[in-house]
């Protein structure tokens, strides 16, 4: 409110129609522009002008840039490029959050709020499922509802743990602890948010075209001939790749050039390093997916035939360039929140991180390792065919790199003094999933136990505890670990440990007897089975009802704690690393004054140095 | 120097119990369901292998964990032992590692890999051609000329290396019997390949695992895609491929899909 009058004249935003509003009227103008041009152009070809699925496909690739200008990306960046001057987008309140802003600090809050909606939807939907599964036979959804909401549930989650940890905690948190004043590419990073609010408006909305029944993979032939939804699938896996390349060019270079003085490599916090090659990964493998759903789009709208083996395609390469990127993608998933749990168990074991630079080369370790053994996800393709034998062996040479994270872990509580504060609960509950989730995935590693297990709810089981026991569960770690940070103020204790205590029961009761139910007969992916396993199915729906319950006690803290809670002074934890040098939350360029990094950020002798301090030139 | 010690025995000896309650546990609960075919012993030797090498390295992690949370969990923060790492541990946790993923890629992986695929070069004694349709299964057998559109129930002899010709009309389907343990995938355009031998006279009226079941997904009726198995003595396998369906077998043409009216593959 009580900003300089120069200053107003470059502000934008601060009244009238919020800009996400007239991005959306934009993107629907774009949308129709898009329609009519292909209408247009296939008339004039001499087709018939109504083709709904090339219309979808082209009006959405003009809705997005519509859309993406309309939320201020047209003030803050494209008048430069016709010779104008840009105008800044820096609203006070709640408007910040609403248009294309520039700030890290608040495109880290967009992904942070984004993700936590989207993954409270996709949950509410797996409920849906739950329901469906409650008794064999029909129950609520009936097979066809069930097949797409299934596939719904897997893919916003997908995308959920994909972005929500680099997004939120990589956007946030990052920068501070490497002691910068922001991203090393603003407006890259505005774009890499305002990316996906298209991408999920359009899933979210592909129920009402019938949605699509193939799952989060969307394997070809399947994915060529179902409904309209499976476009909608690919356009929002395109889009939101695209967000995840732009955020990963941004995250590499202001790791690599970007920071403070003093933070050599060897001091830089083990959370920095998880978001450096989950950037590397991103960047390298994301552009494979995106080909292979492309592929599918242009077989389904333009008649090629990449997968089409009666015109000479081959549906079995769609699998091999999806899962080039979709292997990386589950440490996309799971590294950055394995660099959440590593960052809080020093803090709260008061002890430096055990054997660091093993734990820096377990992750560069999983890293390289995870592009050489996408194929263990196909090995009932063709299962006795020699290939498979080599993907056995990476595999289960990636559990070595693995195994060096779990050293760090252990090794790091071992002989520390325990603070048993939320963020630690959650990082210690990560231990225990993990260890169930690797070790779960040892058997699918190999070959002939993967015959009875591929498809099965052995593999439901074992990627929930990987990518929910781990992914998540560091998504909630960092939330409660950084909570006070980003918001100021302190969450309620008390209600965070019932959430704790739920989610952490919650779960375990109702992923670990699904192990059972895959070895005996249960498939994935379906609405039905075989009567005999009726019991175990029932009490897999109550626990994951009570699971489900346990997220509403944690919006109501999240959201009560961030209204009303206890200032909680800039470093409640007592924790070294640069964030909480700086005030909570932190002044717009970070810090008020020049960070410079001393000493490691895990030595918590008594008598050690800081690890960073700000010189502030005198002034105050 | 005592102190440090004393851990170390105590959590040594929790991890010895550890191990102890887990071997008993996976000794005497049989997690998988009963077998009936002579390839998926492979596969279950490999399972339980796995089973019993997983016990120590679970146990451990669960022992430090433990531990460590009843050890020194304290009500304010306090400094902790400043050690940053030990070499030797470190070491050691990285060269086992290492062996045991070597040890368990050999045997039981690779071993158990190059047995079945040595029994699946075998000389099979009879043929039976498959054919995924969304979704029912199609079946073929060449010697005796029988074709059965989307049968209710097949039958198999017992003790009688069969080789499955697996191929797709539409999508990507997948044979899966659980009670024989062994998958592979039905492609559109190409013909693959299962060997097995029933070993047991049964049918999916005694153990719902004596089915076929698609485990790829192929669309809405994905999930009641299954087909009946009645596993019988050659005899009578013999006796029904010459004759054709005996009485008192259902083998109406509506395959596994009884879903009430949902079933339509709506296009869009």
């Amino acid at each position: 409110m009580a900003t300089t009058a120069p200053r107003l004249e470059r502000q934008i935003g601060a009244s009238g129609l919020p800009y996400a509003i007239r991005g959306l009227i934009w993107g629907l103008i774009g949308f129709a522009l898009g329609a009519v041009v292909t209408m247009l152009v296939r008339s004039l070809a001499g087709s018939p002008a109504w083709r709904t699925d090339q219309m979808v496909v082209i009006g959405f690739l003009f809705s997005v840039p519509a859309f993406v200008l309309g939320v201020g990306a047209w003030e803050t960046w494209g008048r430069g490029w016709v010779g104008l001057e840009t105008l800044e987008y820096d609203p006070p309140g709640w408007r910040q959050y609403f248009g294309f802003n520039l700030d890290h600090k608040v495109i880290g809050i967009q992904y942070l709020v984004t993700f936590i909606a989207v993954f409270i939807l996709a949950g509410a939907v797996a409920m849906l499922m739950r329901t469906e599964l409650m008794d064999p036979g029909r129950t609520v959804l009936g097979p066809a509802g069930f097949t797409r909401f299934m596939s719904l549930h897997g893919f916003l989650m997908v995308l959920v743990a994909v972005t929500a940890v680099p997004g939120a905690f990589g956007n946030y948190v990052m920068p501070i602890m490497v002691g910068a004043e922001d991203m090393a590419f603003p407006r890259l990073n505005a774009l890499s948010f305002w990316l996906w609010p298209p991408a999920v408006l359009l899933l979210l909305s592909s129920p009402f075209v019938g949605g699509w029944d193939s799952g989060w993979t969307g394997y070809p032939p399947l994915a060529s001939v179902n409904n309209l939804g499976q476009i909608f699938y690919a356009l929002a896996f395109v889009v939101g790749g695209l967000s995840s390349i732009v955020a990963s060019v941004n995250f590499l270079t202001t790791i690599v050039k970007m920071r403070t003085k003093g933070l050599t490599w060897n001091r830089l916090p083990i959370f920095v390093w998880s978001i450096l090659l989950t950037g590397a990964l991103s960047l390298f493998f994301t552009q494979s997916v995106a080909v292979a759903v492309t592929m599918v789009t242009l077989d389904r709208i333009f008649g090629a035939a990449f997968f089409d083996p009666l015109l000479g395609g081959a549906p079995v390469l769609y699998q091999h360039i999806f899962w080039f990127y979709s292997h990386p993608a589950v440490y996309v998933m799971v590294l950055p929140s394995l660099g959440v749990m590593l960052e809080i168990l020093p803090v709260f074991s008061r002890k430096p991180l055990f054997a660091y630079k093993w734990a820096v080369g377990g992750i560069i370790g999983i890293s390289v390792l995870s592009g050489v053994v996408w194929a263990h996800h196909m090995f009932t393709v063709s299962a006795l065919s020699d290939a498979n034998a080599g993907f056995m062996l990476s595999t289960e040479a990636i559990s070595v790199p693995t195994g060096l994270v779990f050293l760090s872990a252990i090794g790091t509580i071992w002989r520390g003094k325990l603070w048993m504060k939320v963020p630690m609960l959650f990082a210690l509950a990560m231990v225990f999933n993990f260890l169930i989730g690797g070790i779960t995935g040892v058997f699918l590693s190999d070959i002939p136990a993967d015959f009875q297990l591929q498809d099965t709810y052995w593999v439901v089981a074992h990627f929930h505890y990987t990518i929910v026991g781990a992914g998540i569960f560091g998504l909630f770690a960092g939330i409660y670990y950084w909570f006070p940070k980003i918001t100021g103020r302190m969450f309620d204790e008390r209600l965070a440990k019932v959430h704790f205590w739920m989610m952490f029961v919650g779960f375990n009761v109702t992923f670990l007897p699904m192990f059972w139910l895959g070895l005996n007969g249960m498939n994935r992916r379906i609405a039905d089975y075989q009567p005999d396993l009726a019991p175990v199915n029932l009490f897999v729906s109550l626990a994951g009802f009570f699971l489900g319950t346990s997220f509403l006690v944690f919006l109501w803290n999240f959201v009560v704690s961030w209204r009303n809670g206890p200032p909680a002074g800039s470093n409640p934890w007592g924790a070294r690393t640069l964030e909480w040098v700086t005030t909570s939350p932190p002044p717009k360029l970070n810090f008020d004054g020049e960070p410079e990094v001393l000493d490691d950020p895990y030595d918590f002798a008594p008598d050690a140095p800081p690890h960073a301090v700000l010189r502030t030139g005198g002034e105050r | 120097m005592d102190g440090r010690r004393r851990d170390l025995v105590m959590a040594g000896a929790l991890w010895i119990v550890f191990v102890i309650l887990g071997v008993l546990l996976v000794r005497n609960f049989d997690l998988l369901p009963a077998l009936r075919s002579e390839e998926g012993a492979e596969v279950d030797l490999a399972f339980n292998t796995l089973l019993l090498y997983t016990v120590p390295v679970f146990a451990f992690v669960l022992t430090v964990l433990v531990y460590a949370i009843f050890r020194w969990r304290v009500a304010d923060p306090e400094a902790g032992d400043q050690t940053r790492d030990v070499r030797a541990f470190s070491w050691g946790w990285f060269l086992v590692s290492a062996a045991l993923a070597t040890l368990i890629f050999f045997t039981p992986g690779l071993s158990g890999f190059l047995a079945l695929q040595s029994a699946s070069a075998q000389e099979p004694d009879l043929t039976i051609k498959l054919t995924g349709v969304q979704w029912h299964w199609d079946v073929e057998y060449p010697d005796a000329d029988m074709a059965l559109e989307a049968p209710r129930e097949i039958l198999l002899p017992v003790d009688r290396r069969i080789r499955f010709e697996l191929t797709s009309r539409d999508v990507i389907h997948a044979f899966w019997v659980p009670a024989f343990r062994l998958k592979q995938d039905a492609i559109p355009g190409e013909t693959t390949e299962l060997v097995v031998t029933p070993t047991e006279v049964s049918s999916f009226e005694d153990d719902f695992n004596v089915r076929l079941q698609c485990a790829e997904l192929c669309g809405t009726g994905h999930a009641r895609m299954f087909l009946r198995i009645r596993v019988v003595e050659p005899d009578e396998f013999d006796a029904w491929l010459a004759g054709g369906p005996m009485d008192g077998m259902d083998m109406g043409g509506d395959g596994g899909m009884d879903m009430g009216g949902d079933g339509a593959h709506d296009e869009g």
